[in-house]
C-alpha cells in the first residue's frame, strides 16, 4: 500500500533527479531551474538551496556516502558540462552552512550522470561526449584528480552507478548497452557488456547486500533452496536497468574469469524481465536496500513497485499519475525511522515523498 | 549557407493546404430585428426590481460545447512553420501532411494524451530532418497543454537513417539540452515566426 | 559730360564686393546716362580711361568690371544702342586685356554681354575664338570665371550657329576643347555638356580626330556619381549632371564607334544605380544615332545584355504587370526597352537592318520556349518586348514562337499549363500595346491580318479547354486562365462579339460549379471588366445575366443545388457596377420579388432580394453617383405596390420577419430618396405625409426610413402635433413598432420641429417616472431618450435638461435603464448616418460636425468622477456600463485624453464586473489604450496582467468572447511595452497560459498559443 507523505515544493521547472543521503534524513533534488534544493526528509522543511553556479539545467545529483558523523557532501552534474561539489561546513562563528567546495571541468558537453563509489573516495561522471571520467578525492572534497577516462560507449552515456559493496561501476548509454567496469592493477577496464535492451538505457541500480540477507532470511522461514551463505562471496551480484523500450530488466553476474594475465572479465546474463507495467520510456529505477523490492517510474507517470518472491518478480503496487499529467524523471528508496519510503521527482517541478508499507 | 540540400522541391498550390470548413455564419437576414430589439428598453429590462440584467452564472462557460483537439488543429499549428532552407512552409513542401498526424485525446484534463506526427523529408538524405523535428516539437510544447506527450517520427521509408533520426527526435534529455542552446533557439524562432 | 559720371565711377571704385547693391545702383545710373545719350561710350572711356589702364590691380579690374556691368545692363535695356564699330572697338579692348589675369572675370563678362548687342558682327567671332584658345587659361581661373568662358561660347553658338557651322566649326571645336578640358565644377560641367550637345548635333563635325577628342572630353566623366554639397547655391542634382552628359554623348552619331564599346565594357558594374545610368545612356544613344550606327553594334549590345536577363528569375514581372519598382526592376525594364529601341531603329535601315536582329533573337531564344524550361519566362519577356516594336517584328516573332508553343499543347501537366498560360499573357500585352500605338491607317495597312489573329483559335481553344477541364482545386491555374480570357476580350480589334459571348458562357458554367472563392471573384472581375466596355454590355446582359437570373428560384423550395440564392445574388450585385446593368438588375429583381411573393416564399428570401437591390444601388452610387429622379416614376411605385401586395397576402404584421422585411424595403427607399435632387424633396415630404397615421401599423418602418432621407430644409406643417401623435401611436403599439415610432419622433425632433414644445413635454414625461422602476416609467424614459438623441445630434441647447435627467437616473433603481438611455442617445444608427456630400445636394440629417465630441467632453468626466466615488457595487457598475457603452461609439481621439484617469479605475474594478458585455467593453478599452498609450499601460502592468490572465480562463462565467479578447490584449503587450518592463512577467504568464491553451474552445486555444509564442520570444 502506498501513501503520499509530503510534497516538497519550490522548483520552478522540471525536476531531473533526486538523491537520498545513506544515513542522514536528507534529500537533494536538482532541476532545469539551475538549482539544487536540499530538504529534511522527516519534516519536509527546506534545508538549503544551492544555486548561482551552473549556467544550464542540472540533471543529476548524488550524496557522498559519508557516515552520520561526517559532514554531508554531494555532487551534481549539469548540461553546462561541469560537475560541482558542495558540502556543509561548521564554522564555530557562522554556524554551519553549505558552500561550493569544487567545480570539476573536463567533459566536452552536457554531463548526464554523477555517482560516488561505496566509500566516497571515487566519483564517476558521464556525458554526451560518450566518455566516463573517474575522479579520486579525499574527505576535504576540494581536490579532484582524474584517474581514468573510459571511452568505449559509442554514444551519449546517460547514467553511471556504483555497486554498494564492490568497486564495480555500471554505465548506461544511448547505444542501448550497459557496460560493467572494474579496476585491474590501477587501470579501469570494461569487464562486461550487457546487451538486451532495444532502446536507450536510462537508469540502473545495483542490488545491495543487506536486501539479499533479508531475502534469504524470508526464504529461510519458507523452504530455502540455496544454502544460506552470508559471507557475501558466493552471494549473487545483481543489477536492475530500465530503458526507452519500456522494459525493466534484472541482470546477474554468473562468473568472474581472469583468463588472460591482464584482463579479468565477467559473464553477466539477463536474469529476468520484470512484469510489463510501463507503456512509455522508463526513466528511473531503484533497488530497495531494505526489502527485496524494486521501484520504477517514467514517461507514463506510473510509479511501480515489484517484489521478488520465490516464484520470481511480482508487481506489488502501481501508483498511476504519480505526478499528475506530468512525466516522472526520478525515483529513490529511503527510510524514515522504520518506515520505508520512496521519493519521486517530475516534470511538474514537484518532489513527492511516499510511504510504502512492507 | 552551402548550396541548398534540395534545390527545387515540388511545391503545393497555396489553396490546396487542408483547412477547416468554417461553420455557417448566423443568417444575416434578421439583422434589422436585432437592431430594433437592441434599442427597445422594454425588450430586456424586466419591470421587476432593478436587478442586474442577465447576471452571468458560473455555469455559462460550462454549457459551451467542447471543440476537441483534432489533427486539423495540430496541422494548422505546425503547417506554417517555415523550412530552414526555403522561404516556404512545411505544409507547402508537404513535409507535414494532415493524414500523417494522429491525436489520441480523451478530453479528460487529468489524463495524459498523445500526438504522433510523421514527417516526410523532402529528400531521403535530408540532414535538416532533426532540426525540422525539433522546430515542430518546440512549437507544440508551447501550444499544447502539458498533458500531451508528443512523438515525432520520420514517415516509414522516407529517410535513409530513419531509426537514428527517430531516436534523436524523441530523446527527452537531448531535446531539453537543445532547447537551451541559444544559437539553435534563434534558428527555431525564425522558423516559427511564419506561424499564422 | 556731367561731373556726375566721374563721381559715379569714383563711387563705384570705392565700393568693394561687400556692398554689391550700391555698386549695381551706380552702374544702372551710368547705363541711364549712356542710354539717354547724355554720355557717349567714348566719353566714358576717357573718364574711366586712366583707371582702366591703372597698374594698381584692384582699381583697374574694378574699372573694367564697371564697364562690363554697364554693358550688361545696357544690353538688357536696348541692344541696338551701339553701332557695329562701337561693338568691335569694345571687343578689341577686351581681347587686349587677356594678359591681365586679375581682371579676367570682368573681361569675360564684358565679352559675353557684347555678343548680345544686335550689331555684334560675325567678324568678331573668329577673333574671340582665337583669343580664348590662345590666351585664356582655364586652370588659372576660379569656377565662376571659367563659367563665363562657357557662357561666351554658348552665346556665340546660339547667335551664329549656322555661320560657325559653315566656316569655323573646326576652330570652335578646338576652342571648346581648350576651355572644357579638366573642368571639375558641377555647374560648369553642365554648361560644358549642354554646349557639347549643341556642337555634336549642329556643327556636323566630321573630322574623326576632333570627334574622338570631343567624345573623350565628355566620356572621361562617365559614369557620374555626384552627391550635392550642402548649401550649394545652384542646387545642382546628380540627375541633372547625368542627363546633360547623356545628351552630350548621344548628340553625334560619329561618337557611336567609341560610345557603344565603352558603355558595354562598363556594364559589368554590380551597382544597380550605375548600371541604370549606363543603360539609360545606351537607350538614348540608340534612339539618337543613325540606324546604320546601331546596325554595327546591335549584336554586341545583345550579347552584353542577354546573360543578366536570362539568368535571373524576373519574379517581379507577370502578365498582370510589374510587382515592384526598385532599382533592380528598373534595370531589367530598361534592358527590355533597349531591345525594343534597337528593333525600332533597325527597321529604318536602308537594307535589311531588322531581319538579322530578329533571326538572331529567334535562333537563340526559341529553344527555351517550353513551359518547363528554366529560361522560358525570361525569353518570353524579351521576345514580347521586341515584338511591340513594329508590326513586322510582332508578326515574325509570334509566328515562330506560337508554332512552337502549340506543338504539344494537349499533353501538358498542370504546372506546365500554369507556366504556359501565365507567360502567354505577355504576348497579349504586347499586342494591346502595339495596336494602341498604331493609328487606324497603320493598323489597316500593315496589321489587319497579324500573326496573333491567325493563332486566335489555338489560343481560345487552349484557354477554354484548360479552364473547363481543370479541377477546382487547381485555383491558381484557373485564375490565371480566367485573367488571360478576360484580357482577350479587352484586346482592341481581336475578338469578335460572338467569341466574347463564348467566353462569357464558359464563365457562367464555371462560376456556378466552382466553389473556390478566389476563382469566382476572378470571374466576377471579368464580368465587371466586360461591362465597362459599352459595346459588350449588351452581350453581358444577353448571355451571363439571364443564366444567373434563371438560377434564382421563385421561392425557397426550388433552391438551385450548386450555388445558394445568396451567392447568386452576390455575384449579380458585384457585376452590376455599370448603370445599364444596374437598372436591368433592379427591374428583373423586382419581378422576381413579385413572383416570390405570389409563390409565398419565406420572408428571408424576400428580404435577401430587397437587400441585394439596395446593395447594388449603393455600390453603384459609390463608384459613380447618379440622380434617381426618374426612378420616382417607375421603380418606387413598383416597390410600394409590392408592399401593398405583401400586406394583402395575409401576412401577420406583428410577425418579426415581416417587420424585418419592411426595414429592408425602408432602407431601399431611403437610399433612392437620398439621391433624388433636393429641389424635389419638399413635394416628396408632402406626399409622404399623406401616409395614414390614425392607427399604429408596422408600415411605419417605410415612412420612418423615407422621412430619414428627406432634406433637412424641407418644411413639415404642424410638426409639433405630428410629434405628439407619434407618441400616442407609440404607446398603442407593440414593442418593435413602438421603437419605429420613437425613431420617427427622433427624426422629426431633429429636422422638423423647433424646441419650443419640448419644455411642457419634458415636465409631463418626467412626472410619469415613479420612484421604483415601473413599465410606465420606462416608457417615459424611452421617449426622453429618443427626443434627446434628436436634439443632441444638432447640438440643441434644449437637450441639456433631458441629458442631466438621464445622468441622475444612474444612481436610482433605473440605473441600468439610465445607462441604456445614454446608449440610445450616443449610438451610431444608419438612420441618422450623415453621408458625405451627395450628388443630389441632399443633407438628410440635421447634425453638427463635433456633436459627439461636445457630448463626450461634457458627460464622460462626470461619469468617471462619479464612478470613482460611488460606494456600492451596483451603482459603480452602472457608471462603468455607461462609460463602456460610450467608449464603443466614440472615436479614439476623443477618448484618449480621458483614459489616463479612467484606466486605473477600470483596472481596480475589472474583477468586480459580473457581466460579459461590460467585460468585453472594458477589454476593448484596454486594447485601445495599449495601442495608443503604451506608457500609461506600462505603469499599471501589476494589476493589468493578472486581471487579463484571470479573464483568459473559463471561470467566473467568462464567455468565450471575453477569454478571446483578454488573450488578444495579452498578445499586444510584448511589443507595446518596453522589454525591461514586460520581462518580469514572462515566466508567470507562460505558466498561467497553460490553462487557456487547454480551453474548451478552439479559437481561445489559438489566441493562447499566439500569446504564449509572443511571450516566449521575449528574450
Amino acid at each position: 500500500m502506498i501513501q503520499k507523505l509530503h510534497t516538497l515544493l519550490g522548483h520552478t521547472d522540471k525536476v531531473w533527479s533526486v538523491s537520498l543521503h545513506r544515513t542522514l534524513p536528507l534529500v537533494a533534488t536538482v532541476s532545469s531551474d539551475k538549482q539544487c534544493r536540499v530538504y529534511d526528509l522527516g519534516s519536509g522543511q527546506l534545508v538549503t538551496v544551492l544555486d548561482d553556479t551552473h549556467k544550464r539545467s542540472i540533471c543529476s545529483v548524488a550524496w557522498k556516502p559519508t557516515s552520520a558523523l561526517e559532514l554531508p557532501a554531494l555532487a551534481m552534474g549539469s548540461f553546462d558540462a561541469t560537475v560541482s561539489i558542495w558540502g556543509r561546513e561548521d564554522h564555530e562563528d557562522t554556524g554551519d552552512d553549505w558552500n561550493l567546495l569544487a567545480i570539476i571541468e573536463g567533459h566536452e558537453n552536457e554531463v548526464k550522470g554523477v555517482c560516488w563509489n561505496k566509500d566516497g573516495y571515487l566519483l564517476a561522471s558521464c556525458s554526451r561526449d560518450k566518455s566516463i571520467w573517474i575522479w579520486e578525492t579525499d574527505e576535504s572534497n576540494d581536490e579532484f584528480e582524474c584517474i581514468s577516462v573510459l571511452q568505449e560507449h559509442s554514444q551519449d552515456v546517460k547514467h553511471v552507478t556504483w555497486h554498494g559493496a564492490e568497486d564495480l561501476l555500471a554505465s548506461l548509454s544511448y547505444d542501448d548497452t550497459v557496460r560493467i567496469w572494474r579496476e585491474d592493477d590501477d587501470d579501469w577496464s570494461c569487464v562486461a557488456v550487457l546487451n538486451g535492451h532495444t532502446g536507450t538505457v536510462w537508469c540502473s541500480d545495483f542490488e545491495i547486500q543487506t536486501s539479499q540477507t533479508a531475502r534469504l532470511e524470508s526464504e529461510a522461514n519458507g523452504e530455502a533452496n540455496g544454502e544460506a551463505n552470508t559471507n557475501g562471496v558466493g552471494r549473487e551480484t545483481r543489477l536492475v536497468s530500465c530503458s526507452d523500450d519500456t522494459t525493466v530488466r534484472v541482470w546477474n553476474r554468473v562468473a568472474i574469469s581472469s583468463s588472460s594475465a591482464f584482463r579479468t572479465n565477467e559473464q553477466w546474463e539477463q536474469q529476468s524481465i520484470l512484469p510489463q507495467i510501463h507503456t512509455r520510456a522508463v526513466y528511473s529505477v531503484s533497488w530497495s536496500p531494505y526489502s527485496p523490492r524494486i521501484a520504477s517510474t517514467g514517461s507514463d507517470g506510473k510509479l511501480a513497485v515489484y517484489r521478488e518472491s520465490a516464484a520470481g518478480w511480482v508487481v506489488e503496487l502501481v501508483q498511476e499519475l504519480a505526478h499528475g499529467i506530468y512525466e516522472v524523471n526520478s525515483v529513490a528508496w529511503g527510510r524514515l525511522g522504520e518506515l520505508e519510503i520512496l521519493v519521486t521527482g517530475g516534470d511538474d517541478g514537484n518532489v513527492h515523498v511516499w510511504s510504502v508499507s512492507n | 549557407m552551402s548550396d541548398p540540400i534540395n534545390a527545387n522541391p515540388s511545391i503545393l498550390d497555396e489553396n490546396a493546404m487542408p483547412t477547416r470548413a468554417i461553420k455557417g455564419k448566423a443568417p444575416v437576414v434578421d439583422r434589422n430585428i436585432q437592431e430594433l430589439f437592441a434599442f427597445s428598453l422594454l425588450h430586456t429590462a424586466e419591470p421587476a426590481s432593478g436587478n442586474v440584467p442577465a447576471l452571468v452564472s458560473d455555469t455559462e462557460s460550462e454549457q459551451e460545447e467542447e471543440d476537441p483537439i483534432d489533427s486539423q488543429e495540430i496541422y494548422d499549428l505546425i503547417a506554417h512553420i517555415s523550412d530552414p532552407e526555403h522561404p516556404l512552409s512545411l505544409g507547402l513542401l508537404s513535409v507535414i501532411n494532415l493524414p500523417d498526424i494522429q491525436v489520441h485525446d480523451s478530453g479528460d484534463r487529468n489524463s495524459m494524451s498523445e500526438v504522433v506526427i510523421r514527417i516526410t523529408p523532402t529528400i531521403t538524405h535530408c540532414s535538416l530532418a532533426t532540426l525540422i523535428g525539433l522546430g515542430i516539437r518546440v512549437r507544440l510544447d508551447r501550444c499544447l497543454p502539458p498533458r500531451f506527450r508528443i512523438t515525432i517520427l520520420i514517415k516509414e521509408g522516407t529517410h535513409q537513417s530513419e531509426n537514428q533520426v527517430n531516436k534523436q527526435l524523441n530523446d527527452k534529455e537531448r531535446v531539453a539540452a537543445a532547447c537551451e542552446n541559444d544559437q539553435l533557439l534563434s534558428v527555431i524562432s525564425q522558423m516559427l515566426a511564419t506561424c499564422k | 559730360m556731367s561731373a556726375t559720371t566721374e563721381t559715379l565711377i569714383n563711387q563705384y571704385l570705392v565700393f568693394t564686393d561687400t556692398n554689391e547693391q550700391e555698386a549695381t545702383l551706380v552702374v544702372a545710373r551710368l547705363a541711364d546716362q549712356v542710354a539717354l545719350k547724355q554720355l557717349t561710350l567714348l566719353q566714358f572711356i576717357q573718364t574711366a580711361g586712366d583707371y582702366l589702364t591703372r597698374d594698381d590691380d584692384a582699381i583697374r579690374s574694378r574699372a573694367i568690371l564697371c564697364l562690363s556691368q554697364m554693358l550688361q545692363t545696357l544690353a538688357a535695356r536696348d541692344a541696338t544702342i551701339f553701332s557695329k564699330q562701337d561693338v568691335s572697338v569694345l571687343v578689341d579692348f577686351y581681347l587686349s586685356k587677356f594678359d591681365d589675369l586679375v581682371s579676367h572675370k570682368a573681361t569675360l563678362l564684358g565679352l559675353s554681354c557684347l555678343v548680345d548687342f544686335t550689331r555684334f558682327a560675325s567678324t568678331n567671332v573668329a577673333k574671340i575664338l582665337q583669343t580664348l584658345e590662345k590666351e585664356y587659361a582655364p586652370k588659372k581661373n576660379l569656377a565662376p570665371v571659367r563659367y563665363l568662358a562657357f557662357d561666351i561660347l554658348a552665346r556665340l553658338l546660339a547667335k551664329f550657329g549656322s555661320f560657325i557651322a559653315r566656316n569655323l566649326s573646326a576652330e570652335f571645336a578646338t576652342t571648346f576643347l581648350h576651355v572644357a578640358s579638366g573642368e571639375k565644377d558641377p555647374r560648369n560641367l553642365i554648361a560644358s555638356f549642354t554646349l557639347q550637345e549643341v556642337i555634336g548635333a549642329k556643327l556636323g563635325i566630321t573630322d574623326e580626330e576632333t570627334n574622338n577628342e570631343l567624345f573623350d572630353v565628355a566620356f572621361c566623366y562617365f559614369p557620374i556619381s555626384f552627391t550635392p554639397p550642402k548649401g550649394d547655391p545652384y542646387k545642382i542634382t546628380s540627375e541633372q549632371l547625368k542627363t546633360a552628359l547623356r545628351g552630350a554623348l548621344s548628340s553625334n552619331t560619329a561618337y557611336a564607334k567609341d560610345a557603344f564599346p565603352n558603355l558595354i565594357e562598363k556594364l559589368t558594374t554590380t551597382n544597380a544605380k550605375v548600371k541604370l545610368d549606363i543603360l539609360d545612356t545606351l537607350l538614348q544613344c540608340i534612339q539618337a544615332y543613325t540606324p546604320e550606327a546601331v546596325q554595327l553594334f546591335w549584336l554586341s549590345l545583345w550579347n552584353a545584355l542577354k546573360f543578366e536577363l536570362l539568368h535571373n528569375e524576373l519574379s517581379m514581372f507577370s502578365a498582370e504587370g510589374v510587382a515592384t519598382d526598385d532599382d533592380e526592376t528598373r534595370v531589367y525594364v530598361r534592358m527590355f526597352e533597349i531591345f525594343r529601341a534597337m528593333a525600332v531603329k533597325l527597321r529604318q535601315c536602308l537594307e535589311s537592318g531588322l531581319q538579322p536582329y530578329l533571326t538572331t533573337l529567334i535562333e537563340e531564344l526559341l529553344p527555351n520556349i517550353e513551359p518547363e524550361h528554366k529560361l522560358f519566362k525570361a525569353s518570353m519577356l524579351i521576345l514580347t518586348n521586341v515584338a511591340e516594336a513594329s508590326p513586322e517584328a510582332f508578326n515574325y516573332i509570334v509566328e515562330k514562337v506560337f508554332v512552337r508553343l502549340f506543338e504539344d499543347v494537349n499533353d501538358l501537366n498542370v504546372p506546365k499549363q500554369r507556366n504556359l498560360i501565365a507567360n502567354m499573357g505577355f504576348f497579349l500585352n504586347a499586342y494591346a500595346n502595339l495596336v494602341n500605338a498604331l493609328n487606324a491607317g497603320e493598323f489597316e495597312s500593315d496589321f489587319a491580318s497579324n500573326a496573333l489573329l491567325s493563332h486566335k483559335d489555338n489560343i481560345l481553344a487552349l484557354l477554354s479547354k484548360t479552364l473547363m477541364s481543370s479541377s477546382s482545386r487547381e485555383a491558381t491555374l484557373r485564375i490565371a486562365t480566367i485573367h488571360q480570357l478576360v484580357k482577350l476580350t479587352s484586346l482592341p480589334r481581336f475578338l469578335i462579339l460572338e467569341e466574347t459571348s463564348f467566353i462569357l458562357q464558359f464563365f457562367n458554367e464555371v462560376i456556378i460549379a466552382d466553389d473556390a472563392a478566389q476563382t469566382c471573384s476572378a470571374i466576377i472581375d471579368g464580368y465587371v471588366a466586360i461591362s465597362r466596355d459599352q459595346h459588350k454590355v449588351q452581350l453581358l446582359l444577353d448571355t451571363s445575366f439571364p443564366v444567373l437570373m434563371s438560377l434564382l428560384p421563385d421561392s425557397d423550395e426550388t433552391m438551385s443545388p450548386a450555388k445558394s440564392a445568396a451567392e447568386i445574388l452576390a455575384i449579380l450585385v458585384k457585376m452590376s457596377t455599370n448603370r445599364q446593368v444596374l437598372e436591368m438588375l433592379c427591374v428583373r429583381l423586382l419581378n422576381k420579388l413579385e413572383q416570390a411573393i405570389d409563390s409565398s416564399s419565406s420572408y428571408a428570401y424576400l428580404t435577401l432580394i430587397v437587400d441585394s437591390i439596395a446593395e447594388a444601388v449603393f455600390t453603384s452610387e459609390l463608384e459613380s453617383p447618379f440622380l434617381t429622379d426618374e426612378w420616382l416614376k417607375n421603380l418606387v411605385p413598383q416597390v410600394n405596390a409590392l408592399v401593398i401586395r405583401l400586406s394583402q397576402s395575409g401576412r401577420l404584421p406583428s410577425d418579426e420577419c415581416y417587420v424585418n422585411l419592411l426595414e429592408s424595403v425602408g432602407k431601399l427607399l431611403n437610399l433612392i430618396y437620398k439621391y433624388v435632387s433636393v429641389e424635389k424633396h419638399q413635394q416628396l415630404l408632402d406626399e409622404l405625409l399623406q401616409f395614414g397615421f390614425q392607427t399604429p401599423s408596422a408600415d411605419i418602418a417605410l415612412f420612418k426610413w423615407s422621412l430619414a432621407a428627406i432634406d433637412k430644409t424641407a418644411l413639415m406643417p404642424n410638426s409639433t402635433a405630428f410629434a405628439e401623435q407619434l407618441i400616442v401611436l407609440a404607446h398603442a403599439s407593440d414593442e418593435l413598432t413602438r421603437v419605429n415610432y420613437l425613431q420617427t419622433l427622433a427624426i422629426v425632433v431633429n429636422k422638423f420641429t423647433d424646441s419650443g414644445f419640448l419644455t411642457p413635454l419634458f415636465a409631463m414625461l418626467t412626472s410619469g417616472v415613479a420612484a421604483t422602476e415601473t413599465r410606465e416609467g420606462i416608457q417615459s424614459l424611452e421617449i426622453i431618450a429618443w427626443i434627446t438623441k434628436g436634439l443632441v445630434l444638432k447640438n440643441d441647447k434644449a437637450a441639456d435638461p433631458f441629458l442631466c435627467y438621464i445622468l441622475t437616473l444612474l444612481e436610482t433603481p433605473y440605473g441600468v435603464v439610465g445607462s441604456r438611455c445614454l446608449e440610445i442617445v450616443i449610438c451610431d444608427l444608419e438612420l441618422f448616418a450623415k453621408p458625405k456630400k451627395l450628388i443630389s445636394r441632399v443633407v438628410p440629417v440635421n447634425t453638427r460636425l463635433l456633436y459627439k465630441q461636445k457630448f463626450f467632453e461634457s458627460v464622460v468626466p462626470q461619469l468617471v468622477e462619479k464612478f470613482g466615488s460611488a460606494q456600492e457595487i451596483a451603482t459603480k457598475k452602472c457608471y462603468l456600463i455607461a462609460i463602456s457603452l460610450l467608449l464603443k461609439y466614440v472615436s479614439r481621439e476623443i477618448i484618449l485624453p480621458h483614459l489616463t484617469t479612467f484606466l486605473p479605475l477600470l483596472l481596480q474594478s475589472i474583477s468586480l464586473i459580473p457581466d460579459n458585455e461590460i467585460r468585453c467593453a472594458s477589454l476593448t478599452t484596454i486594447s485601445l489604450t495599449t495601442n495608443e498609450l503604451p506608457e500609461l499601460v506600462t505603469q499599471h502592468l501589476q494589476t493589468l496582467v493578472p486581471a487579463l490572465l484571470d479573464l483568459s480562463e473559463a471561470k467566473n462565467g467568462n464567455s468565450e468572447k471575453v477569454r478571446l479578447e483578454a488573450l488578444r490584449c495579452l498578445l499586444l503587450l510584448p511589443n507595446a511595452v518596453a522589454l525591461t518592463k514586460i520581462v518580469p512577467f514572462r515566466n508567470s504568464v507562460l505558466r498561467r497560459l497553460e490553462v487557456a491553451v487547454d480551453d474548451k474552445k478552439r479559437a481561445v486555444r489559438k489566441a493562447a498559443c499566439d500569446a504564449r509564442q509572443a511571450f516566449y520570444e521575449i528574450s
